[in-house]
């Protein structure tokens, strides 16, 4: 039993299958990349995981527990939270707030407490602030100073994509999806990233699930690859393993690939 | 069972109109995503149109011409002035805005349609005008069968409706333009892309919708007799419900919505409350958006991520 | 050739080039920039806290009652308008329910504390409980559409207030006939309909009646400054943040532990909890209350008030609300209404005519057509009226003014929509000449129409408004310009 588990989970939209009877485990600690080609029903797999779709068949299990039913935001109280393949930042709100904003679920105090600045919502504010400016220093000097009151349309690609971590790194996540963290970025800033997700593991202690295109990335973080084409699993297993699997290359590359 | 029939009759009128006003919302926020929220608004200017081309043809005591001609060129003109008014509305309200936030197109609209308003206050004033039919055509004749009483008016309504939906139908499922029109509301962008005029599709779709409000504005006004500068708000809000209850963006759908909400306010009227009728249609919507927020037809969105 | 490009340095001291590059110093040293540099250092709250302390002032200085009517309507407007910046500037809800909050806490306090029923509730009890209460309405009303979009949201919330206004119209005669059988048997009376409630009682503080416009105009400012502060506080606390995250993105905002079904309940709740707040002032001063308060050309006008200042801001509340609250008072008579059209005429023509060649073609093509259009009427025999002295006197040396004007000046003013929609689709080279034309005939609608409907020209104006600032500056006057992305 691991700390993510998919089990037989179908999902379909209409007469299109775009996951078919996918069984998945993610454990504890492990940093586990998916790739496939485009298509091959790897962000879906972050959607059903926080629970933006409801599978068909089968279950979804964190940490034990069944969450196939719940809601996304419960579903991060839990410990999962995400990254966005085509970015989904609060893009009017300051980079800071973007990572405050996130820390709802981790705090209690109300609107009330809010609005009259009751001692026990400023404590907590003071608190979030604190967090926050912590979780920004995580990157270095990319995310500080004059940066922290700029609004979030105002940073650059990469940037943005740091952010969208940080902001999920706010949710104080057990498990990390992190769809494509290092699509558009030049080689100097995808090697940075891939550094910065061994740290995730080694200094937050971070499950990561992580779907890249980008080889050497996965090649550089991950514990275990899964190959994914039409919504099932072709291949599971090391680096190596699932980068010479012929299904694998085959899915890639067409039919008769393999073999040549 | 007399009271029941009577009903029937004047849900089914009530509703064609509700119908015809809904196509307009469906039809636009089919191709564009958009709510028209001044749809109600033309279809006043539509019934002012009507009345007005009436007084011009000598009024209905004494039209200069026979009224088999009459009624249809009422119509006639109603949909052409109404569909101008229309097409200027996306012209000019909702064109510059078509990349902004959601939000803004329904601010726009909220002013366009207090604008609207304002614009035939000034011009007719805060009266009631009528349309005085019943010196067109005979009040008592139609089909008085047992307890089915229907009057030619309330015929006319339904036929007409009819006839123009199924034409509409035809329209959307045969025609180059309405194939236009269904392929831009899948996909504006790649509707361009394949050489489809966006702008023209979208202005044909207004052109459409609000010459439809601009029959149902004069044939509400042979009927009902009143017509007045805020009767759009009401009429619009209720073909609007019947769109949502439908399922916005299908055809069929303001079709079907068009006749539930048209009963439910005949039978509310009927048989709980002749003032509070409203509060029945509004429990119907929120009954509808509370089982089947789609609507009838409407078909299930995807979240896009 | 390239010589034509070069800068004429004989009239000018520096290149172009140089020129260009100060530009922006230049703009910084202007006083007007300085300014609003100082006031954007200020922290927002000393900003509200000042203009407060100001509109005080205001009470004390107010020549008339009402001067200070209007002061207090301001300030009412302000209130109302900053509870719907909550529900559409900050969660990007579109509440067209809004004014029957409004409404709904007017006539709560209304049934609780007048003659209606006896009840004569003390101020510091039914005003909580009507806000409190009313806040849950809103929650109530909020629950069928939290999984809906805003377009459902729209139509649920727009639908809501018809049914506000249609129940208190004919609330006077509560019955229902189920199938032949009335219930209860004696209509019941509850609202008053058409007639309102009456004889309400004024607010009462720690003892104190007020009685006075300028009480109730105090009463007003303070509380809706409190009410921003508390709001600016809340827009950075934790519900602050996640309301804003919600309207940002919903999506990644629920996937990143945001409740968005309950916070768009909260929005809604707080929205209406000031509104009825600002309907339990409404109610007291005005000591009645009417059905007619409540429909859609007061929503349209707060969304104005709230659009037109900035939505997302504090304080675009105040800006919208002295806007739609001074502007139709101005228009009130025709000759503050005269000096309002005509100056704003003039400015625009100031700032958008130039340079000089523009505004001569401009002005030509006005004279041009205000002659053409004499000759016209004189060939038809028209009789024009005699104007008084004045300003009205002097634009009426141009503008003809008919004895029979109604339906002239509806002509002049359809073809004024005309004139002015058309003028948008024009070339830049062509509109001087044809803004010319059109200013004629705007004056024209004006004076023979227009200037005596002062409440129809104000809807005009707001409807104008509003869909004017969506298409060129949809963030409002002081509003932050924001990036969507669709």
């Amino acid at each position: 039993m691991g700390l993510l588990d998919l089990a037989e989970v179908s999902l379909g939209f209409g007469g299109l299958k775009v996951m078919q009877a996918l069984d998945l485990t993610v454990n504890e600690g492990e940093i586990v990349a998916v790739i496939g080609p485009n298509g091959a029903g790897k962000t879906t797999l972050f959607n059903l995981i926080t629970g933006v779709y409801k599978p068909d068949e089968g279950d979804i299990c964190f940490d034990g527990t069944s969450i196939a039913g719940i809601d996304p935001n419960r579903r991060n109280d839990l410990g999962i939270a995400r990254t966005f393949q085509n970015l989904r930042l609060f893009l009017n709100m300051t980079v800071k707030e973007n990572v405050l904003a996130t820390m709802y679920g981790r705090n209690t105090s109300g609107i009330v407490a809010g609005a009259l600045g009751l001692p026990k919502a400023r404590r907590e504010e003071k608190a979030m602030h604190a967090h926050a400016e912590a979780l920004l220093a995580f990157f270095g000097t990319r995310l500080q100073g004059y940066r922290w009151d700029q609004p979030a349309y105002s940073l650059s690609y990469a940037n943005r994509r740091r952010l969208e971590i940080a902001r999920a790194l706010a949710t104080r996540p057990r498990l990390l999806l992190l769809d494509e963290p290092a699509a558009g970025m030049n080689p100097t800033e995808t090697h940075e990233i891939t550094e910065l997700i061994g740290r995730l593991r080694t200094e937050l202690g971070l499950t990561v699930l992580i779907i890249e295109h980008d080889m050497h990335v996965v090649e550089g973080v991950s514990d275990r690859v899964v190959a994914l084409d039409y919504g099932t699993k072709i291949a599971e297993g090391s680096f190596d393993h699932v980068a010479t699997d012929p299904g694998v290359i085959e899915a890639y590359l067409g039919k008769g690939s393999a073999t040549k | 069972m007399a009271q029941f029939v009577q009903l029937v009759v004047n849900g089914l009128t009530l509703g064609s109109l509700y119908a015809l006003i809904a196509l307009g919302y469906s039809l636009v926020y089919g191709v564009l995503k958009l709510l028209n929220f001044a749809h109600g608004e033309v279809y006043m200017i539509g019934s002012f149109i009507g009345y007005g081309v009436l007084q011009v043809l000598g009024g209905s005591a004494s039209p200069s011409v026979p009224v088999g001609i009459l009624l249809p060129l009422l119509m006639l003109v109603a949909a052409l002035g109404a569909g101008l008014v229309g097409v200027a509305i996306e012209r000019f309200a909702y064109r510059p805005l078509r990349q902004s936030p959601r939000i803004a197109p329904l601010v726009s609209a909220l002013g366009t349609s207090f604008f609207l308003q304002a614009t035939m206050l000034l011009v007719v004033g805060a009266r009631i005008v009528r349309y005085e039919s019943e010196k067109l055509i005979d009040v008592s004749s139609g089909i008085h069968a047992g307890v089915l009483n229907i009057s030619v008016m309330r015929m006319m309504v339904i036929g007409v409706s009819a006839v123009v939906m199924i034409g509409l139908n035809i329209f959307m499922k045969r025609s180059k333009l309405g194939k236009a029109m269904r392929a831009t509301s899948y996909d504006p962008e790649a509707a361009q892309m394949m050489g489809m005029d966006v702008n023209r599709v979208v202005m044909v779709t207004f052109f459409l919708g609000s010459a439809l409000a601009g029959v149902a504005g004069v044939m509400s006004g042979l009927v009902y007799n009143r017509v007045f500068h805020t009767m759009g708000f009401v009429a619009g809000l209720k073909g609007f419900t019947a769109s949502v209850v439908g399922g916005i963006g299908s055809i069929q759908g303001a079709m079907a919505g068009g006749l539930i909400i048209g009963f439910a306010e005949s039978f509310a009227q009927g048989y709980v409350s002749t003032t509070f009728y409203d509060v029945v249609v509004f429990v119907v919507l929120i009954g509808f958006l509370l089982t089947r927020p789609r609507g009838l037809f409407g078909v299930p969105e995807l979240k896009k991520v | 050739m390239a010589d034509e490009d070069a800068p004429d340095t004989g009239t000018r001291s520096i290149g172009k080039d140089q020129w260009v590059e100060q530009a922006a110093e230049r703009i910084d040293n202007r006083p007007v920039a300085k300014l609003r540099r100082r006031l954007v250092q200020t922290p927002v709250q000393w900003r509200v806290l000042g203009i407060g302390a100001l509109a005080l002032l205001f009470a004390l200085v107010s020549p008339t009652d009402y001067t200070t009517r209007v002061a207090f309507t301001v300030a009412l407007y302000t209130l109302l308008a900053t509870g719907l910046n909550v529900v559409v500037g900050w969660s990007g809800l579109l509440d067209l329910g809004y004014v029957a909050f409004f409404g709904f806490g007017a006539y709560a306090y209304a049934l609780l504390s007048s003659e209606k029923f006896g009840l004569h509730w003390p101020t510091l009890v039914s005003v909580p409980v009507v806000v409190l209460g009313t806040a849950l309405l809103g929650f109530l009303l909020g629950l069928p559409s939290r999984r809906l979009s805003g377009d459902y949201l729209a139509i649920v919330t727009l639908f809501f207030g018809q049914i506000f206004v249609s129940i208190v119209n004919n609330g006077d005669r509560l019955q229902l006939s189920l199938n032949g059988h009335n219930v209860p048997n004696k209509p019941f009376n509850l609202t008053g309909g058409p007639n309102g409630v009456t004889g309400i009682d004024p607010l009462s503080l720690f003892g104190n009646k007020v009685h006075t416009i300028t009480g109730y105009y105090v009463v007003t400012v303070i509380v809706a400054v409190v009410v921003m502060l508390l709001l600016y506080r809340l827009r950075n606390a934790r519900s602050g943040l996640a309301l804003r995250a919600m309207r940002e993105d919903s999506l990644a905002a629920e996937i990143l532990s945001i409740p968005v079904p309950r916070l768009r309940l909260l929005a809604f709740a707080i929205g209406a909890g000031i509104a009825a707040l600002a309907g339990t002032l409404f109610a007291s001063v005005q000591l009645s209350v009417f059905g007619s308060n409540f429909d859609l050309p007061f929503l349209v006008l707060m969304y104005a008030a709230a659009i037109l200042g900035g939505l997302g801001n504090i304080g675009g509340g105040f800006v919208g609300a002295l806007i739609v609250a001074v502007l139709p008072e101005m228009l009130r008579t025709p000759s503050t209404g005269r000096a309002l059209v005509y100056g704003a005429l003039v400015v625009f023509v100031a700032l958008r005519l130039r340079p000089w060649g523009r505004l001569a073609q401009y002005l030509i093509a006005l004279i041009a057509t205000g002659v053409l259009v004499r000759l016209g009427l004189a060939a038809f025999g028209t009789s024009i009226r005699p104007r008084a002295t004045g300003l009205a006197g002097l634009t009426g040396a141009l503008v003809p003014h008919l004895t029979k004007s109604v339906s002239f000046g509806n002509v002049a003013f359809l073809t004024l929509i005309a004139g002015g929609l058309g003028l948008t689709l024009l070339r830049p080279k062509w509109r001087p000449v044809a803004a010319g034309v059109v200013s004629f005939i705007g004056m024209l609608a004006w004076e023979n129409r227009l200037a005596e409907q002062g409440s129809i020209t104000r809807q005009l104006l707001v409807g104008a408004a509003l869909v004017a600032i969506m298409a060129s500056r949809p963030q409002g006057f002081f509003g932050i310009k924001r990036v969507e992305v669709l």
